[in-house]
């Protein structure tokens, strides 16, 4: 670890490339947790929050993951409409365009946070599972853990939610027409 | 409902992934525009990233609505709450889908909330809660909100569906029968600390003739704000809600004569909160 009066401090292109790190890796963990709108809201927050905060960033050997525990304190106002989680339930648009994607993001909407987090950093942005457990703050065998829980879930019957797609009609045209 | 099939899975995640990291960018570039125009001016000494970064969270969820087809007036300052990004000014029409699925969630709810109401007097012979009194009596449905309204006696229930799944009730009182000049219930409704508006009641047709109401529109305007669209029922009710605090007046037009009828401006603002008996599904409702 490099000795705290040796760190350099973050110079302004310094920031300039932290920020866009935040877009790179922060992002896919926020819009995973929290859903598209909530996520960039929440991204944005952390911008402006590493950038008020950037000498302090500076010294740190982990700053994404500081910042994303941040996201996580800021994520209340978001979510003090009563235990309500923000990830999208309804995708009106998607349904009508990819009915497995559809269906895919309202099954992920059930997993617990931290599994639909691990589930899409690894499977559906193929990070490692290091890189996830360092970003999250938590050990490799944990993101193991929320990965196969949360597959084992997606893969088992799925729901009986009626916000899923309908079951497809078995009927023939002609059937129809009777 | 659509099966997935096991090998499909991981191509269907690198698909979800793709289409949040894309959702993003569209709501990310949209606010950025509303972020330039509302904050211009401002944070003019930070490098140009973070200029991008400032003030685009609270304008997004401004956005958040206009992704979804519907505009929401934002206040001069950009500031935005939660609330607004599940609000839409207009209703959407109710689909049978959407009356189906909340009056599933919500109806046993009611049920329990209408049953004191229901109570008969001590010694009477014990009375349920009337059937009908558990249909919802309109079906408003703005931004991702579905709301219900239900009715007994002198009491109302009304029933929130959030875009989540996540289901709130509360309870008020509302006249039992219309009035000849309309009428409204202004309540305020507080969620965990954040506050909307309902206004419910009945339009001016409704006392005299049922099967005029149609014809009836009703609008809340605040000033400052988008004109809000009520949803009227056929028997001449009416239910809106907004996340602005500013006085609102209900405005009914005939739509067939043009007649326009205006009731009192209502300040929202001098809501009184009232603790409800709750539990994790009953939220506070204050009369103002």
């Amino acid at each position: 670890m490099m000795d705290d009066n040796r760190r350099p401090r973050l110079r302004a292109d310094d920031f300039d490339a932290l920020v866009d790190l935040i877009r790179a890796r922060l992002l896919p963990a926020l819009v995973s947790r929290w859903g598209a709108e909530t996520g960039r809201d929440l991204c944005s927050e952390v911008e402006e929050y590493a950038w008020e905060h950037r000498d302090r960033l500076s010294t740190m050997d982990n700053p994404l993951g500081y910042l994303y525990r941040v996201t996580q304190s800021r994520s209340r106002r978001y979510v003090r409409w009563r235990d309500r989680t923000t990830f999208p339930s309804r995708l009106p648009e998607v349904v009508h365009e990819d009915q497995a994607l559809h269906d895919t993001l309202q099954l992920l909407a059930s997993l617990s946070a931290d599994q639909r987090v691990c589930v899409l950093l690894v499977h559906g942005f193929g990070w490692t599972y290091v890189e996830v457990a360092e970003l999250l703050g938590i050990t490799r065998s944990a993101v193991n853990n929320h990965v196969h829980r949360g597959l084992a879930q997606l893969r088992r019957e799925p729901m009986h939610d009626p916000l899923l797609s309908p079951v497809p009609d078995s009927r023939t045209p002609e059937e129809d027409l009777r | 409902m659509t099966v997935i099939q096991h090998p499909d899975l991981d191509d269907t995640l690198v698909r979800a992934a793709d289409h949040l990291m894309r959702r993003a960018a569209e709501y990310h570039d949209v606010s950025l525009r509303q972020a330039q125009s509302r904050r211009r001016g401002h944070h003019q000494t930070r490098s140009a990233g973070h200029r991008i970064a400032v003030g685009s969270a609270a304008a997004a969820a401004l956005v958040g609505v206009a992704l979804v087809g519907s505009f929401i007036g934002g206040s001069p300052t950009g500031q935005s709450r939660v609330a607004e990004a599940a609000w839409s000014a207009v209703p959407s029409a109710a689909t049978p889908t959407d009356v189906e699925m909340i009056a599933r969630d919500c109806s046993t709810i009611v049920r329990d909330i209408f049953a004191p109401t229901a109570t008969p007097p001590k010694g009477a012979p014990n009375v349920s809660v009337p059937g009908w009194s558990l249909e919802p009596m309109v079906v408003d449905v703005r931004g991702t909100t579905t709301s219900a309204l239900y009715h007994l006696q002198t009491r109302a229930a009304v029933c929130m569906r959030f875009g989540d799944g996540s289901v709130n009730v509360g309870t008020f009182d509302m006249p039992e029968t219309p009035v000849g000049t309309g009428s409204v219930s202004p309540i305020a409704i507080d969620v965990a600390g954040d506050t909307v508006w309902l206004l419910a009641g009945f339009v001016p047709a409704a006392s005299q003739n049922p099967d005029s109401v149609s014809a009836w529109l009703a609008t809340v305007e605040q000033e400052g704000e988008e004109s809000i669209e009520a949803t009227v029922t056929g028997d001449g009710r009416f239910m809106a809600w907004t996340p602005h605090d500013k006085p609102a007046t209900v405005r009914f037009v005939d739509t067939s004569t043009g007649t326009e009828t205006r009731l009192s401006t209502i300040d929202l603002d001098a809501a009184s909160v009232i603790e409800l008996p709750g539990s994790q599904t009953t939220i506070t409702i204050s009369n103002p």
